[in-house]
């Protein structure tokens, strides 16, 4: 069979082909979206505690209304955040938060790391905290969840 | 198929081969777009800091201090730097010289940009750390640390700025000598002079480093402006 041809003309399919090509070509190399982006976006919610005002002032009556668990699991990436309502300076893995300041601290490699109380010359009396720090939480959510 | 109409075949020949040249040069680019990496159109967001985040920065109130070879230090002299500060004392047996090597080992890291990192020792024990003593002991770990003593009452309120407890422990044995429980934990001033980072005793030299280095990146791009991305 003999297909007719215009030798005088542009076929439409070869301006297609032509337009998807140019458009691939765009797509390929402009990536917008970098990998921090996208890592940002699937980053573990902040496993946060407030410590509400008056915390001191009842410790001070012996009636303890706030206390950090011993020990918190986080998963890797995930972010550890103490807000401080109260009127006095509260610490939390030797680091001091002043009224109204907010501690946040990022644990963004796994493994266990632990607190106050493990060296000679330091607040030995202070209570030990210890953050493990997992690739994924066990199936019981009550681990990671604030006391 | 329709065809759009060309008067002149030798024309239409040459448009021809124009679109085939065209065709040939995108599959060209394509080939190079896959070998190369990806153009970034944004910035790449910084990585989280390793230090824990304190926000607001606590401001420091004016205090006045001595340097370890006599001058006079004040707490205004921390801006526009980046600053470690660290409470400690010459008798310590195990996290100040701890402290102070890996501190050392973070300047190296640094390499030329070790120069944008101040690191300042504050005494806990001003009975013995005497200002020459202060000086002997910081200046054998680095040159460029300085040792901050003071008056008993500047330095409890030197502590009392940064949050840092530094209290007497006699020996057990009831000798004469006696220990210091301290703060073990690192305090990062920022440019503006505000505490907005503390480091646990511990914290790897790798990961100071690379937070000095981010912080003095973001304050030589705004030198006004706050330091750190203290969220994720």
């Amino acid at each position: 069979m003999q297909t007719h041809r215009n030798p005088g003309s542009i076929s439409r399919r070869a301006l297609f082909a032509l337009g998807v090509t140019l458009l691939l070509s765009v797509g390929c190399i402009a990536q917008p979206r970098p990998l921090a982006a996208s890592a940002a976006l699937s980053a573990p919610p902040d496993l946060s505690f407030v410590i509400p005002a008056g915390t001191a002032s009842a410790d001070m009556r012996g009636e303890p209304a706030f206390t950090i668990p011993s020990e918190i699991v986080v998963v890797t990436g995930q972010s550890v955040v103490i807000r401080n309502d109260d009127h006095a300076m509260h610490y939390f893995a030797e680091t001091p938060i002043a009224p109204g300041q907010t501690y946040r601290k990022v644990f963004g490699r796994p493994g266990a790391f632990g607190y106050g109380g493990v060296l000679s010359c330091s607040i030995a009396e202070r209570k030990t905290v210890t953050v493990r720090v997992v690739d994924r939480l066990p199936d019981a959510p009550s681990l990671a969840a604030p006391r | 198929m329709h065809a759009l109409p060309m008067n002149r075949p030798g024309l239409a020949r040459s448009v021809q081969w124009l679109v085939l040249a065209v065709l040939g040069g995108a599959l060209g680019v394509l080939a190079v777009a896959w070998v190369l990496p990806p153009v970034r159109l944004t910035e790449p967001a910084d990585a989280p800091l390793n230090g824990a985040a304190l926000t607001p920065p606590r401001p420091i109130p004016d205090l006045t201090l001595q340097r370890s070879d006599g001058a006079p230090f004040h707490t205004a002299d921390l801006r526009g730097q980046l600053s470690l500060v660290f409470f400690g004392y010459t008798f310590c047996p195990d996290v100040c010289p701890l402290t102070l090597s890996e501190l050392k080992q973070v300047r190296g890291l640094l390499g030329s940009d070790a120069d944008q990192l101040h690191v300042y020792f504050v005494t806990v024990d001003p009975a013995r750390d005497t200002a020459e003593r202060l000086h002997r002991y910081v200046k054998a770990f680095d040159p460029a640390f300085e040792g901050l003593t003071g008056e008993p009452a500047a330095l409890a309120s030197m502590r009392a700025a940064f949050g840092a407890i530094g209290e007497r422990r006699d020996a057990p044995d009831g000798g004469p000598n006696y220990f210091m429980d301290h703060t073990a934990a690192l305090f990062l001033v920022d440019t503006s002079g505000g505490i907005s980072l503390v480091y646990a005793y511990g914290t790897p030299p790798g990961q100071l480093a690379d937070d000095v280095r981010q912080l003095a990146r973001q304050a030589h791009a705004a030198p006004t402006g706050p330091t750190g991305r203290h969220s994720p």
